[in-house]
């Protein structure tokens, strides 16, 4: 289950399993969004390959437009994934 | 003693669900931690999805089997009537690229190798069954 909200200082609230059953709604959440995009990761569980599919298409977008996402609260687990597929490189994860 | 658990799943995406609940259920006896967790939840859902993707002939539904040891867990993933793709033998994505020259895609299996102990592939001619097997050490709780 995958829930996607806005939170009070307009961050992306990403909480429970991004999975190729729930990238669309991901993308759908997404696509709204413009400029500087904060996600805040902390109740996010778990992301396989598509849900980094989503990330990477709304990195491109944003950024094409001088935009950028930006990632908090993310955890270990997750962190290894984002390492092990190089986007850690391309996207800004925050220090936890 | 070795505890096999089976069950089949339909061809879908919404199969990934109870995919995962399944797992829940015959991980339950072990001490398993997060990243642990992640890797076997990761490996079965890229390689469901690729069997999606690249056995589109097949219409029988996916069967997965756990074989719960005291220090390892392995599950198989069977596809039938299908023809062989050799998930070993797909190439590493550059995880190098910047940006504008990656393409959504491709990181499935790159990410399942480096997050499972062993990934094996056979093919059985004679039945047309793809089975994918992968390891994770994990301790049964005593």
């Amino acid at each position: 289950m995958l829930t996607m909200d806005s939170g009070p200082d307009g961050s992306v609230l990403i909480s429970g399993r991004l999975d190729a059953a729930q990238a669309a709604t991901a993308q759908a959440f997404l696509d709204h969004r413009a400029g500087r995009v904060e996600g805040d990761c902390t109740r996010l569980e778990y992301i396989s390959s598509a849900g980094l599919g989503v990330l990477l298409k709304t990195q491109k977008r944003l950024m094409a437009s001088g935009g950028g996402l930006r990632l908090r609260g993310v955890s270990r687990h997750v962190r290894d994934i984002f390492v092990y597929s190089g986007f850690d490189q391309i996207i800004e994860i925050a220090a936890e | 003693m070795t505890r096999i658990l089976r069950r089949s799943f339909g061809r879908r995406l919404e199969s990934l669900p109870a995919m995962v609940d399944f797992a829940a259920a015959a991980l339950a006896g072990y001490e398993i931690d997060s990243a642990q967790r992640m890797a076997i939840d990761f490996a079965i859902e890229e390689l469901f999805t690729n069997m999606l993707k690249y056995s589109g002939s097949g219409v029988s539904p996916v069967e997965i089997a756990f074989e719960c040891g005291d220090e390892t867990v392995q599950v198989s993933l069977t596809d039938t009537d299908v023809e062989p793709f050799d998930v070993t033998a797909a190439p590493d994505a550059d995880v190098t690229l910047p940006l504008q020259q990656r393409q959504p895609g491709g990181l499935g299996l790159h990410l399942t190798r480096r997050l499972v102990d062993d990934l094996s592939y056979e093919y059985l001619a004679a039945s047309r069954e793809s089975r994918i097997r992968f390891r994770v050490a994990c301790r049964r709780r005593t």
